[in-house]
């Protein structure tokens, strides 16, 4: 039993870094993404519209979405 | 009297190799993206000089507040400087009017993400549309946050957010406290979270980001609805005296960053969102014995009598690194999720495997690395329009 305790939390400690390692190199990844159209494909796959200001009076307008 | 080693310092050779570790990293990312454009190539090149040599003094010492200070202030001063004439340049002027909110041509930062959530998921709109310096609009100011929240978590205040520099630069400049952190009421740290809950459902129930019309102090050191009537110099008003006190005046005199502590929204939300990032501080409860200079000096207000005797500190921390650096007792350490506190060394103890593998050398190299790429945009600029100052007499390009 305590070396199961034990085997777990190596592998539990191993698994931490190992994301951490991946966070770091993550890092570049999301600036190169930017200028890659990845951002554009995944904006468009989100289902939420920008909405629009009405010209004369300014007010938001909710349900005419220009994109 | 020898120096005390801190606990997060490394060895000379532990700390020149994530010095050129971090040095590639950066060279790629600032270099690379610049490779067309000499003069900033230039500019961005003297901020990875500036940066190489922060780096290799932060891990030798171990000093993550102190030269964590430096780096987020110049971000700070570097974004201000580049702004107001960025816009000036875009759009032709920083007070907004209401023909450049018919056109869709208003910027659009991380401070909006919170009220924009409800109304999106409840009528799939925006409430927040802008086309200034994206077609994309939201959606990479969307796309960075999520990944700051990855790395960083909570960290984003202390590491990526251009306003938050402002407020520590303020709280450094002052040589001693005026008012003392003995009279202050902590049940002021529960403001933010406060301020959050109202501005989301104000938010969603007039459709607009009522943060940015009535409360956000940065529109003071970016744009502004142009003052045209009552209503609008009112705005104008409280922007000014928001930022004039708790950015400038109470960091001034408290020493403390009480903008991102006590009254940014984001931040608040930031402390919540932040927690699917794996980075902890955590208190050793063997090594603590409740001497309270962490509550004292914590910039944030995130360290309480309460949670030092619970061995925590609250959710709002924003991994500055200050309490690492003033406990005398190396009781607080940046930490992973399950892994336990134990074995965590100073630097004469460890070899470079045990020390780069290490949860605050992990975090600060991701923190630095994501600040460092973020930040370059708007320090190097900010250094090729001061020269263009010098020469000109103006910040504006064209």
């Amino acid at each position: 039993m305590a070396d199961i305790k034990k085997i777990s939390t190596k592998i539990r400690i191993t698994v931490m870094y190992i994301i951490a390692i991946i966070l770091i190199i993550l890092v570049p990844l999301i600036f190169i993404s930017f200028g890659s159209g990845i951002v554009e494909k995944f904006g468009k796959k989100i289902p939420i519209k920008e909405g629009t200001f009405d010209p004369e009076s300014g007010k938001f307008i909710l349900n005419k979405p220009t994109r | 009297m020898a120096k005390k080693v801190l606990i997060n310092s490394h060895s000379r050779s532990s700390s020149i190799f994530l010095t050129v570790l971090l040095f590639l990293f950066l060279a790629f990312m600032l270099l690379g993206g610049n490779a067309n454009n000499p003069r900033m190539l230039a500019a961005s090149g003297v901020y990875l000089i500036f940066l190489t040599i922060l780096t290799y003094l932060l891990f030798r010492t171990g000093r993550i507040a102190r030269y964590r200070s430096i780096f987020f202030s110049t971000f700070a001063i570097g974004f201000v400087i580049s702004f107001i004439p960025m816009m000036l340049e875009t759009r032709g002027n920083i007070g907004l009017t209401a023909q450049d909110i018919a056109n869709l041509d208003v910027p659009l930062c991380h401070l909006t993400i919170p009220m924009l959530l409800i109304p999106g998921a409840v009528y799939g709109v925006l409430i927040f549309p802008t086309k200034l310096f994206s077609e994309l609009g939201f959606f990479p100011m969307l796309f960075l946050w999520l990944g700051a929240t990855l790395v960083l978590g909570k960290g984003w205040c202390s590491w990526g957010c251009f306003y938050g520099g402002l407020d520590e630069f303020f709280s450094k400049l002052a040589p001693k406290r005026t008012i003392s952190s003995k009279k202050f009421n902590y049940t002021w740290r529960f403001f933010s979270f406060a301020l959050l809950l109202v501005i989301v459902i104000w938010a969603f129930m007039v459709l607009e980001p009522v943060y940015c019309t009535w409360l956000c102090p940065f529109k003071s050191v970016t744009e502004y609805v142009e003052p045209v009537d009552w209503l609008t110099w009112l705005q104008t008003g409280i922007f000014i005296t928001i930022f004039v006190g708790l950015v400038v005046a109470l960091p001034l005199l408290m020493k403390r960053r009480t903008q991102c502590g006590l009254f940014c929204p984001f931040g608040a939300f930031q402390s919540f969102a932040g927690l699917i990032n794996p980075y902890r501080v955590r208190l050793d409860r063997e090594k603590c014995n409740q001497c309270g200079a962490c509550i004292d000096q914590c910039p944030t207000f995130s360290i309480t009598k309460e949670t030092l005797a619970k061995n925590k500190v609250s959710i709002a921390c924003a991994r500055c690194g200050r309490c690492m650096e003033i406990c005398p007792r190396d009781a607080i350490h940046f930490s992973l999720v399950g892994v336990p506190l134990k074995g965590h060394s100073k630097s004469k103890s460890g070899s470079l495997f045990k020390e780069v593998f290490r949860p605050d050398t992990l975090f600060v190299f991701g923190a630095l690395l994501f600040g460092g790429i973020l930040s370059n945009g708007m320090v190097a600029g900010s250094l090729l329009r001061i020269i263009h100052l010098i020469q000109t007499g103006s910040l504006v390009f064209k």
